[in-house]
């Protein structure tokens, strides 16, 4: 809570012109994120254990408060799914996802950022430096893998604020030469962590640490399972919020959670209360990252009558989906297993093994019955424009339509994309 | 089959190939001492012919499974990895051109190899040439030493340049026993690669074939066992699948990894 103050309060008693400035944007994103909120509880259906998750997004985006914070924890922000958290919470730190969204940061004047750059990018960096939210302040370090163009920018700008790890990725995934790179530079992030927390990082501390992720990934599991149910049982925006609040929340208190949502989808299963028996058409989510207050896009495919059955953005389904496989029981194994598990099957647009990308989508066609894709994509991000081209190519055999929606971190295309989207659905819903 | 039957079926197949081949050994060296005896002679020669040819049946038809289930000294190998994992020392990094630098040692060794077992046979007809040659005996000791070293850094060592294997791994072709994998089902998550004891690249990286088996594969199964997708790895007998990889056995391997460690901060117990 000192932190919080120290933002909020003036050096001088006057405001000055920054801190007028300070609240307008507080202001304003509060504005947005609530509006964001009215939507989703307008949207029907919400399970009754979902109400924890959408409070801790409040907190968050409302109240700019910090998530079950102990005082003396140190905050390591990561910006992508390629760090493995267990070796961030071995090492005795609390790891937050902070691949914001905000719109303010988005449309906020920037320096150094051209106008034509990844959204994202420019969200992220603006909301560290005019210092908006509150969780991005505490931070004690962030670590930016330097995975596309923009993340090299980001990380150039992150660095003037706070003590910044410009993590190397290596992008051919099948060279051994690279991933031996990669564990050496997870070992590097482990030892400046641990110099930051005091805490050094042992054999029993991150196999702790593996084995609570594995657990929660289970958990994480039966919820994907249960969302692709026939019938369905939760809408795909309501667990896009569930999937968005652990990227704040103590991983510990937030699979309680998620445990006691998953036995109540379960006996709702088994009760057979479904949202609605009517067929509706299976759409699958991929393309870039999707945080919260920009959920315009799961929003208004379900509001249009659709229904998300797999989120394969970043921040939800993808990032948990694979387990560290750990071959060697020494610290020096884990960190190979969990620098195998984060880089080799990720699905990320910047790889240039699209075979990894491709499997996976025509894999969860099957499972998962998908009558539609639907593609996000941001102006500005080259590398998904290519994959969406890719896979276009590749699943013209599988019979299934795919649309690309290229939008940006404003509200003023919702009109738009409600017409492409609904008439989308439209057609899926003829075709049935 | 799952994880646990596997393994305990090539425990159970190396137990009893180690005692046939001590036997092997016993009745080779009895056969070398006592060439002058020819009572035992004429009972010692047709077993140890009976049992070579049996062997050779064996590895053309099966390949290298006998490196996997029979062979004592991947049996020894395996103990001893098992006691220095339960140390946790690290392990030794085998990348691809390690790999490959000891893959040419294979094929040096392999000739070696033969020109030993010509001279095997020279000795089983004319044992009086043992004298005439001198053999340096402190290589009989440095070759186990190395072994042992080399074996408590990385798993299996040996077989890596082992030239019997290598030799039956030339047959693997028309052997019955194949290692399959589905490209489809692949994430290419480096799972098997990482698992593997020969450091088989082929496994991992292979996109189109079915086809996957190796002159280094050794059947031991341990990438199957690592594999999270179902039935993406297989090994199978003339085309019927004995032994797949599984999701369900993958997580309860996981589970069973991760127990070990004292802390019960799991999601089932109270904190």
């Amino acid at each position: 809570m000192e932190k919080n103050k120290k933002v909020l309060d003036p050096i001088t008693k006057e405001k000055s012109r920054e801190d007028i400035f300070l609240d307008r944007y507080l202001n304003k994103s509060r504005k947005i994120a609530s509006r964001y909120f009215q939507e989703l509880d307008s949207l029907p259906g919400a399970p009754k254990e979902y109400e924890y998750f959408v409070n801790i997004l409040k907190k968050v985006f409302i109240e700019n408060q910090l998530i079950s914070y102990k005082g003396n924890e140190k905050f390591v922000a990561s910006f992508c799914t390629m760090i493995p958290p267990e070796i961030i919470r071995a090492a005795g730190a609390r790891p937050i996802m902070m691949c914001s969204s905000s719109y303010i940061g988005s449309s906020a004047f920037t320096d150094g950022i051209p106008s034509s750059f990844c959204p994202h990018i420019k969200a992220i960096s603006e909301n560290a430096k005019i210092g908006l939210n509150n969780n991005i302040n505490n931070c004690d370090m962030f670590i930016v893998p330097l995975s596309c163009d923009c993340k090299k920018i980001l990380a150039e700008e992150l660095s003037s604020i706070k003590p910044t790890i410009k993590l190397n990725i290596p992008f051919n995934r099948f060279n051994d030469d690279g991933m031996d790179f990669y564990v050496k530079e997870l070992k590097n992030i482990a030892t400046q962590i641990s110099n930051l927390t005091g805490k050094q990082i042992t054999r029993e501390s991150l196999a702790k640490e593996i084995k609570l992720y594995s657990e929660v990934q289970k958990e994480i599991e039966i919820f994907n399972e249960l969302k692709a149910n026939v019938n369905p049982l939760i809408r795909g925006t309501h667990a896009t919020i569930v999937m968005n609040a652990l990227a704040y929340d103590d991983l510990f208190n937030w699979s309680i959670h998620l445990k006691k949502l998953n036995e109540q989808l379960i006996s709702n299963k088994e009760k057979e209360i479904y949202l609605t028996k009517k067929k509706m058409p299976r759409i699958l989510l991929l393309g870039s990252s999707l945080s919260f207050p920009n959920i315009k896009v799961p929003l208004i495919i379900e509001q249009e009558g659709g229904i998300i059955v797999s989120n394969q953005t970043c921040l939800s389904d993808k990032s948990y989906d694979n387990y560290a496989s750990i071959s060697h029981d020494s610290l020096d194994g884990y960190f190979r297993g969990l620098a195998n598990r984060s880089v080799r099957p990720c699905v990320c647009s910047v790889f240039p093994n699209t075979e990894v990308t491709i499997n996976k989508t025509k894999e969860i066609i099957r499972e998962k019955q998908i009558d539609g894709i639907i593609y996000l994509s941001y102006q500005g991000c080259i590398t998904s424009s290519v994959e969406y081209e890719i896979l276009t190519r590749s699943l013209k055999n599988e019979d299934v339509p795919i649309l690309k929606v290229e939008t940006d971190l404003y509200a003023e295309d919702i009109e738009l994309l409600k017409v492409r989207i609904g008439a989308f659905i439209e057609i899926l819903n003829f075709k049935k | 089959m799952s994880h646990k039957k596997y393994l305990n079926l090539r425990i159970f197949t190396m137990g009893i190939g180690f005692l046939l081949n001590v036997g092997f050994i016993v009745c080779c060296v009895l056969a070398i001492l006592n060439s002058k005896n020819d009572a035992l002679m004429s009972v010692l020669i047709p077993i140890i012919i009976s049992f070579a040819s049996i062997a050779a049946i064996f590895c053309v038809l099966f390949g290298r499974i006998f490196c996997g289930f029979l062979c004592p000294l991947g049996f020894f190998q395996d103990i001893l990895f098992k006691i220095t994992e339960k140390l946790h020392l690290p392990k030794l990094n085998r990348d691809s051109r390690f790999m490959r630098f000891i893959n040419l040692f294979n094929w040096v060794f392999l000739g070696i190899f033969l020109v030993c077992v010509i001279a095997l046979i020279v000795l089983l007809f004319f044992p009086d040439t043992l004298n005439k040659i001198s053999i340096p005996f402190f290589i009989v000791f440095i070759i186990p030493v190395v072994m042992i070293v080399l074996n408590s850094m990385a798993r299996r060592f040996f077989c890596n340049v082992c030239p019997l294997g290598t030799f039956i791994g030339l047959f693997r072709k028309i052997s019955i026993v194949n290692i399959k994998k589905k490209p489809d089902s692949c994430i290419y998550c480096g799972a098997c690669y990482e698992a593997c004891p020969m450091r088989i690249k082929k496994i991992f990286i292979e996109n189109k074939s079915h086809d996957i088996s190796s002159i280094n594969c050794i059947y031991c199964g341990e990438c199957i066992k690592k594999c999270p997708k179902d039935n993406a790895l297989s090994i199978s007998i003339l085309n019927k699948t004995i032994y797949s990889s599984s999701k369900k056995e993958f997580l309860k391997m996981q589970h069973e990894f991760v127990s070990t460690s004292k802390e019960k901060n799991n999601l089932n117990g109270k904190k």
